[in-house]
């Protein structure tokens, strides 16, 4: 049962999230929008496609996008993020540090093909991920680790076995939503539906890759994209202390209908946001490192 | 309301040109408008400069003969900043050089695909200098990248190449590099046949039609010395002033789209269309074109089409007044907007900056109060004004000028005088004069400068759009601010790359 649902995981969850979101987003701006089954066409349709490639890329431009699908999909294969936990045998995989640090190798793969291809659109995209990355980090290793204060453990399966104080679940939630938004260049941070080069974050990254190279960085975002939201929605559940214990399909059903709920949030937010301008990025993002700081606060006192 | 075609005409040297034009400029309400140059006949040429005495109402020209067979003139750049790309520009087509320009090198005709030598616009004896191949502006130091954008961007905009020198995300310096759209509108102009003209002028930038229209038929008309009907004249402003709405309820929609404030995106560009379908109404099709002609206009408006065109006006002022608050009172637009791309009134000033983007940093000028044209100065508004020269400046001048067009169009409708809407022009044009029309276009000050010779063949035809003074604009404008803010800095100018190519 355990495999069957991990594999709708890798392989349904993340390309529908993605298109429930544009169809949201469409909505909210009275568009009609494209089908929500979109995203899995696209995929579909660049993998058919000839690949244009850059005179100065190398073959990190060629690897680093599958490297950084690998990367996401041992992260999304780990993470307990709709609720599936692994068998007690995965432990060392399950560990919070690791698979943050999955998710920031995911991140540097990207940034080392943007870098590869000369447009000085791929490094400016590429320094400005890092630059988030750098700013992103401390808030959600402290509202991790708020959480693992909190179970005694930083095995993440140890962690959404049982309850979470409400509070705690609720700053870190804010802190991970947050962070999610920044990790997963969305507004206000960036704006993915934008055509300007110039104002864009991940996009820019991407400007050079096309066909199956295109098609696996976007398959790569879609993966992160539910394991960051997974795991907000995972923590803000697990503060109804009888979560833990449902059984496994109730579990997993009210898991999904969290995912989507927050990726609906984010499309609504998304349709009222103003992008902010870059260098208030930094202030969002400490918010949420305040957020978590207090969360940690709390757990030590909790202990 | 008269037409006069006797311009007070200055004739002088290359030598006193810039002195003199120095002199003049001090008087109050004088501005400089444009400098060009004119063959005299296949071996001389006479640089012209047209100044502007808006306290009078009245162009001011400046003749200077160039020697036969020298091709050098002492550049007036160093004390007129605003003269710089006009001066770059007679390199291009005159092939006459600017000797002391701070930053002499082409201006619109690229060396790989114009020979160096050709001069479009000399005379076939005229002595002639070849193109100083381009070199961009290289910025250095440590930390210094560049980025090029264009010519080709992303979305369906017209080409032009930006060449960003930053320091991390800050720009250090822009340099704008255009001339992909030059098509040669002003040579051929001297070649059509006078009364067909209208329809190349007007498509110098076609998102100006009816400006462009307009002052090409104020200028033809002042080179006959007529004036249209007031029918006309209040049919020609309603023209005008859609174009003006239309742009600028599309600049309003297009701005939200870049700092991705989606409501903004999406409620505006259906205004404009509403704008649109008010132009289709009124002309026959959504640009306006094939409208306004020399001696009037070429449709008019009968009673019911008026009424429900007032009702179309009344109905777009609603949604207009209700929407632009939802932009220019959202704190998060506020913040994108205010304090980027600060152009200040001083440099706007030096460097001539017209239109909204002027009065966005503290010029009080607009042509509607100044020169005759439409049914101006008598219905002039009061120009919008701000100090601060950032984006939202400029936002607030167009919400402003949105509202002031709205109640033009209103007040025209309503007192719509009767009279025909055109009178039959003369066969040919008077001989050895000048007409210069001068328009207010939804961009700021679009000049049509018309020479005629013998017979009254046309045989100078300038066209100076309001973008040729503000690209400049932009390049300051966005010193010192983040490269990200660029586009948003871009649209709030949005200017034209057709019209500035010609």
């Amino acid at each position: 049962m355990t495999a069957i649902l991990v594999a709708i995981n890798l392989l349904v969850v993340p390309l529908l999230l993605v298109g429930v979101i544009r169809k949201v987003k469409a909505l909210m701006q009275t568009r009609l929008g494209a089908p929500i089954l979109q995203p899995f066409y696209d995929i579909a349709k660049l993998w058919g496609k000839t690949e244009t490639i850059s005179e100065t890329a190398s073959w990190v431009f060629i690897w680093a996008p599958r490297a950084g699908l690998a990367v996401a999909g041992i992260a999304a294969l780990c993470v307990p993020w709709a609720g599936v936990l692994l068998p007690a045998g995965w432990a060392p995989m399950t560990n919070l540090l690791l698979v943050l640090y999955l998710l920031a190798l995911g991140k540097f793969f990207g940034m080392l093909a943007a870098m590869d291809t000369g447009s000085a659109f791929g490094g400016l995209g590429a320094s400005r991920e890092a630059t988030i990355s750098l700013l992103v980090e401390p808030a959600l290793l402290l509202g991790l680790s708020a959480l693992a204060i909190g179970a005694g453990s930083t095995d993440l399966n140890t962690i959404y076995k049982g309850a979470i104080h409400p509070l705690v679940a609720l700053l870190v939630g804010i802190t991970l939503i947050c962070t999610a938004l920044a990790e997963l260049s969305r507004m206000p941070v960036d704006d993915p539906t934008t055509h300007l080069e110039l104002t864009m974050v991940h996009e820019a990254m991407i400007l050079e890759n096309s066909g199956r190279n295109l098609a696996i960085t976007e398959y790569a975002v879609a993966l992160r994209s539910c394991v960051y939201l997974g795991i907000a929605s995972q923590t803000l559940l697990h503060a109804w202390p009888a979560f833990g214990s449902l059984p496994l399909l109730h579990r997993y059903g009210i898991s999904l209908g969290a995912l989507f709920v927050l990726g609906i949030a984010v499309a609504m937010a998304e349709g009222v946001l103003v992008k902010l301008k870059w260098r208030r990025v930094p202030h969002f993002l400490t918010a949420s490192l305040v957020c978590s700081l207090f969360a940690g606060l709390i757990a030590v006192a909790q202990r | 309301m008269t037409t006069t075609r006797v311009h007070h005409q200055i004739e002088t040297t290359p030598f006193e040109l810039s002195a003199r034009t120095k002199a003049l400029l001090t008087q109050p309400g004088m501005r400089y408008g444009h400098l060009t140059a004119r063959s005299l006949d296949e071996a001389r040429v006479a640089i012209d400069i047209l100044l502007l005495d808006t306290a009078q109402g009245q162009p001011l020209l400046l003749t200077a003969p160039l020697e036969a067979g020298t091709c050098e003139y002492p550049a007036l750049t160093p004390a007129i900043p605003a003269a710089h790309w006009a001066e770059r520009m007679l390199g291009d087509f005159f092939g006459l050089h600017a000797v002391g320009h701070p930053r002499w090198k082409s201006l619109l005709l690229h060396d790989d695909r114009w020979p160096m030598a050709l001069c479009p616009l000399a005379g076939a004896e005229q002595a002639t200098l070849p193109r100083t191949p381009y070199r961009f502006l290289k910025v250095e130091g440590e930390g210094i990248h560049e980025i090029p954008v264009g010519p080709i961007h992303a979305g369906i905009i017209e080409p032009g190449h930006f060449r960003f020198s930053c320091l991390g995300e800050i720009v250090t310096n822009l340099e704008i590099r255009l001339g992909y759209q030059h098509r040669g509108i002003e040579k051929r102009l001297t070649e059509v046949p006078w009364h067909q003209s209208r329809f190349l002028a007007e498509s110098a930038s076609s998102d100006t039609a009816a400006g462009n229209a307009l002052a090409h038929a104020t200028a033809i008309e002042q080179l006959l010395g007529i004036t249209p009907p007031s029918r006309a004249i209040a049919l020609r402003t309603l023209a005008l002033e859609i174009e003006r709405l239309a742009n600028h309820l599309g600049d309003m929609g297009a701005l939200c789209g870049d700092i991705g404030y989606s409501p903004g995106a999406a409620l505006f560009p259906p205004l404009r269309g509403a704008a649109l379908a008010l132009a289709q109404f009124l002309t026959g099709n959504r640009r306006q074109r094939w409208f306004i002609q020399p001696g009037g206009v070429v449709r008019d408006l009968d009673a019911a089409r008026r009424r429900a065109l007032l009702h179309g006006v009344t109905d777009l002022a609603k949604q207009a007044h209700e929407h632009l608050p939802l932009v220019l009172e959202h704190s998060g637009v506020l913040e994108r907007m205010e304090g980027a791309g600060r152009l200040s009134p001083a440099l706007a000033r030096d460097f001539g900056i017209v239109g909204p983007a002027g009065r966005a940093s503290g010029t009080r000028y607009d042509i509607r109060r100044h020169f005759v044209h439409a049914a101006y100065p008598a219905l002039a508004p009061v120009p919008a004004h701000r100090e601060t020269g950032d984006v939202l400046a400029r936002a607030q001048i167009k919400a402003e000028e949105i509202g002031t067009s709205l109640d033009i169009l209103t007040h025209v409708l309503e007192t719509l005088p009767d009279s025909p809407i055109d009178i039959l022009l003369p066969d040919r044009l008077p001989a050895h004069a000048v007409g210069i029309g001068i328009v207010e276009a939804w961009r700021g000050e679009l000049i049509h400068w018309i020479t005629t010779g013998e017979a009254g063949a046309i045989t100078r035809y300038a066209i100076k759009d309001p973008s040729f003074n503000n690209w400049t604009g932009l390049a300051i404008a966005i010193r010192g601010n983040l490269v990200a803010d660029f586009p948003l800095c871009n649209k709030s100018f949005n200017l034209s790359y057709s019209g500035n190519d010609m």
